[in-house]
């Protein structure tokens, strides 16, 4: 073979999948390829160093304290109550139009077949009326007897 | 063979053995140390809860990092609709300062050149990627076991992990 690896055949290299024995024989021989891939063998390695160091120093100064889990077996159950205030305001929303129109029909107007009768209507209008007009005349004078007739 | 769901019993023991590195998984993912310790915490809690269901057919190490890149997934989701870039941008400081290892100022000067690119580097893969590249060479898993921790198959897993591979090594050869 008379070419370098390709950035995908090194990759599949690096990652350790099998290889076609003509790159294989290539890697063996190839001096450029094989340092190009311990080079980023060795940044990689020094990755996952810098990585375990700042993790490592990192848990030596905080102490998890908070993950005993008896300060755990404390902790209120907070998803079940967060259920019951999601399904009550479901529940609500949901009777709120219900609700909504019952109070209309009840404070609104009245449908038009419970409207009152025109004849009716006039009838209390006429009572109410004459309640303020004067009673019939009576007579002024209480009749005597032999007075006027 | 000893039962692995033995090992959560000694629940204190089990977070001091284990929290560095769940911690250094979910930091590598999420890249801020204060989430991480938070969603570190959220996996024991969680790794409590459902202790009983563990049914040792994996290694626990395997059973907690499904837990934790459950957590991770789940919160790089919904802080889809938050703004925390400039935090993360913050944490990356935390990589190119990592502790002296009594090497001399120059090949640490280089080293951390080479840790600041791969740092880099790894956030511009996808989710997927970086969590199955992390798993493999920072957490040395093998592809069995990455494909048990994420619910991949194992073909996945490598297609996965070439991708991030040469994702990688693209982006630190246009960084150079």
């Amino acid at each position: 073979m008379n070419r370098h690896l390709s950035p995908q055949e090194s990759a599949e290299s690096f990652s350790g999948q099998p290889l076609d024995p003509a790159l294989l024989s290539h890697l063996r021989e190839c001096l450029e390829c094989r340092a190009e891939l311990d080079r980023f063998g060795e940044t990689v390695l020094a990755f996952r160093g810098a990585l375990r160091e700042v993790i490592n120093a990192h848990v030596e100064l905080t102490p998890a304290i908070e993950l005993q889990p008896h300060h755990w077996a404390e902790a209120p159950a907070r998803g079940r109550w967060q259920w019951a205030v999601a399904a009550a305001v479901v529940v609500l929303a949901g009777l709120l139009p219900i609700v909504a129109l019952d109070f209309t029909q009840r404070s609104g107007g009245r449908p038009a077949s419970e409207e009152v009768d025109p004849s009716v209507l006039m009838d209390s209008i006429n009572l109410h009326l004459s309640r303020d007009l004067p009673a019939p005349m009576e007579p002024i004078m209480v009749r005597e007897s032999g007075g006027i007739q | 063979m000893e039962n692995p769901a033995l090992e959560i019993d000694d629940f204190d023991r089990f977070v001091e053995q284990y929290r560095p590195r769940v911690l250094r998984f979910v930091f590598a993912s999420v890249r801020d140390m204060d989430l991480a310790e938070t969603l570190t915490q959220d996996c024991f809690w969680n790794a409590y809860r459902h202790r009983r269901s563990f049914r040792g057919d994996c290694s626990v190490y395997t059973w907690l990092l499904k837990i934790a890149i459950n957590l991770v997934r789940d919160h790089s989701r919904s802080r889809r609709f938050q703004f925390w870039k400039n935090a993360q941008r913050v944490q990356s400081d935390v990589m190119r300062d990592f502790p002296d290892r009594g090497i001399s100022p120059e090949d640490k000067a280089a080293v951390n050149q080479q840790v600041a690119a791969v740092w880099e580097a790894t956030r511009s893969l996808s989710e997927r990627q970086r969590t199955v590249f992390l798993l493999r060479y920072v957490e040395d898993l093998d592809v069995r076991e990455i494909a048990q921790s994420t619910g991949l198959t194992e073909s996945t897993v490598n297609v996965h992990l070439v991708r991030a591979v040469r994702g990688i090594r693209k982006r630190m050869g246009e960084t150079k």
